[in-house]
């Protein structure tokens, strides 16, 4: 079934438009909450807070990309439950490892007059994004918005798997250089 | 900032870079080759700008006496009709490459242009595009979309085959707008007439996705259709036969006639709630007041040619109120319910999940029922609640119903809302 049809079920309050969505997009959703939560259970739970999470958003919402609007809630309700895994000091693996990548890119000094919305970090990263090549950029995005492991990230895009941790160094440094630029670290 | 708060900021990333980043470069590459393979062929008849892009007149690529006979063995007249009797498709008509897919992602629909709308198109325009076959089975019945001047965006349309519930769609447009395929291996072109068609296979589940893509005298054509296991090969020669049958007779110049008749109004407002206020058709039928704490995520005004409604969105935190506003239409005739008729709303007789316990005939009224203002009580409001506890959601009510107040409509969705602010609100607007 198309993404317009899925759509309109919903706008319609149809309950199958939920089954038409977890057929469509069960796996690929289940694969951006599996690479950041490593519970098989925290895994089901999660997409089925996505499809809930979908149900109550559309309507009024009306997604232009209806995949890239579920990585998105996806991503959120996993990353949720990761800090509810971490608080209860379970779980670890790929996550915690990207979390240790990204400490390089933030300043340790906390300065409250510094401290700004993430709103403004996420226009920040996107403009940022558009500076790389669309190779960076897509190794980037893969790493640390869908919680890819270099090994995949390699086959996804034909690159030497020793090649990715290094474009992933050198991206994370201009991303301090540029966050830092524009004060917002 | 945090590593965490960082982290939780990728989010932000556009969809459009997201989406860039699903592809796969090698397979891209590839099927660029591929891409350039079907330029080349068409350029090298004649420079190919598609006619959709209202640009240069371009005279037909293929060479109809060139392409291996088909009955009727007349192709040089194709108004003649095609009788039935005649064996017009034969089983075996180009030897047709599928190209397996290992994943495919959605691509941007033309729906989502502003303004975008539909018109049907009649028997006279669909057999200007040269499809006058008059078979037991090819049947087409279609519609062209247009941009918000008038302009044609695309054609689509479709066709039952002989296998039964299985249809065929058949698309023109500036773009492919169905599917991006991507694959691990090169993609193979199959070779119809002088036309190169890019074909491709895809499965989930019991779904078999069969795609095909070419430029036809000068157009890029789509055909899409949907097999399963069981099928799958009868649906293949009626989509191999379609394909066949286009790139032999399909007149392009048959898109210059098809004029939109009415251009519908378009909207798309961005608003505040003061400002929806003032708002001719349903400025009066939004939410007074709102409950403390509540923030404005979207007030909306929004009319095309299918839909025509004031919506706004409010939260606070996991909290939230929907509420839109719209015409009523003929379509909600069958939602309208009594108060004394329980079984078609109160949601304490259904428990979830719902798709068990609503018995199919009552499904739409129990889902979205519609009372008169006049009747609407609180006892009402609470059996369309349900009370939730949820640890990784606000607890609380969630509550949904329409309400009619003269000819409009009001659709209220709200999860941890008071049923007593909600019925309120509602009554407020007939005080």
């Amino acid at each position: 079934m198309t993404d317009e049809k899925i759509i309109e079920l919903f706008w319609q309050r149809d309950e199958t438009a939920i089954g038409e969505l977890s057929a469509k997009y069960g796996n690929y959703c289940g694969v951006v909450c599996g690479n950041i939560l490593d519970n098989l259970q925290d895994k089901e739970e999660c997409l089925n807070d996505t499809w809930l999470r979908a149900w109550n958003s559309i309507p009024p919402q009306s997604p232009k990309n209806l995949k890239m609007f579920l990585a998105k809630i996806t991503r959120n309700l996993a990353i949720d439950r990761y800090k509810r895994q971490k608080s209860a000091k379970r779980g670890r693996g790929e996550t915690e490892l990207i979390l240790e990548e990204l400490e390089e890119c933030i300043s340790h000094k906390y300065d409250v007059e510094r401290e700004v919305f993430s709103k403004e970090i996420g226009i920040a990263i996107n403009e940022f994004l558009k500076t790389l090549s669309e190779r960076d950029r897509n190794v980037f995005i893969r790493r640390y918005f869908y919680a890819e492991s270099a090994e995949k990230i390699a086959k996804r895009y034909t690159l030497k798997a020793t090649h990715v941790p290094v474009i992933l160094t050198r991206t994370r440094m201009k991303l301090k250089n540029y966050l830092m630029k524009g004060e917002l670290l | 900032m945090t590593k965490e708060a960082l982290f939780e900021s990728m989010s932000a990333i556009e969809d459009e870079l997201l989406e860039k980043s699903e592809r796969k470069a090698f397979n891209w590459k590839k099927f660029a080759v591929a891409a350039a393979c079907v330029c080349l062929v068409t350029a090298a008849a004649v420079a190919v700008i598609p006619k959709l892009m209202g640009e240069t007149s371009v005279p037909p690529i293929i060479n109809i006496e060139d392409l291996p006979p088909i009955v009727p063995t007349d192709p040089g007249s194709p108004d003649t009709p095609v009788s039935p009797e005649e064996p017009l498709l034969p089983e075996y008509l180009f030897d047709a490459i599928y190209n397996d897919a290992d994943s495919i992602i959605s691509s941007s629909f033309l729906v989502n242009i502003p303004g975008y709308f539909t018109e049907e198109l009649n028997e006279s325009e669909i057999k200007s595009l040269g499809l006058v076959f008059e078979t037991e089975w090819i049947n087409f019945t279609g519609h062209a979309g247009f941009d918000q001047d008038g302009n044609l965006l695309e054609v689509r349309m479709s066709t039952p085959t002989r296998v039964p519930e299985v249809e065929i769609y058949v698309g023109f447009s500036e773009v492919f707008p169905t599917y991006d395929y991507v694959y691990s291996t090169e993609v193979q072109t199959s070779t119809v007439g002088n036309v190169e068609v890019s074909m491709y296979r895809w499965s989930q589940e019991d779904v078999i996705y069969l795609d095909a893509r070419a430029v036809i005298d000068g157009v890029n054509v789509y055909f899409h259709a949907e097999a399963t296991s069981e099928n799958e090969a009868e649906v293949k020669k009626d989509f191999e036969s379609i394909i066949y049958l286009y790139v032999n007779w399909f007149d392009s110049d048959g898109l210059d006639g098809i004029k939109a008749e009415y251009i519908p109004e378009y909207k798309n407002e961005s608003l505040t709630l003061s400002e929806a206020y003032n708002d001719a058709d349903f400025g009066l039928y939004m939410p007074k007041e709102l409950p403390d704490g509540f923030a404005e995520e979207s007030v909306r005004r929004y009319k095309n040619y299918q839909l025509n409604y004031l919506s706004g969105l409010w939260t606070e935190g996991y909290s939230q109120i929907s509420w839109r506003v719209s015409y009523l239409s003929a379509e909600d005739e069958s939602r309208f319910t009594t108060v004394e008729a329980v079984e078609n709303y109160d949601l304490s007789l259904y428990p979830i999940p719902m798709a068990e316990s609503v018995p199919e005939e009552l499904r739409e009224i129990v889902n979205d029922p519609i009372f008169n203002i006049e009747d609407l009580t609180l006892d009402v409001v609470y059996a369309r609640s349900r009370n939730m506890e949820d640890e990784n959601d606000v607890s609380g009510y969630r509550t949904s119903f329409d309400v009619r107040i003269g000819d409009v409509v009001i659709r209220i969705s709200t999860k941890g809302v008071s049923p007593e602010w909600i019925y309120n609100s509602l009554k407020e607007l007939v005080r």
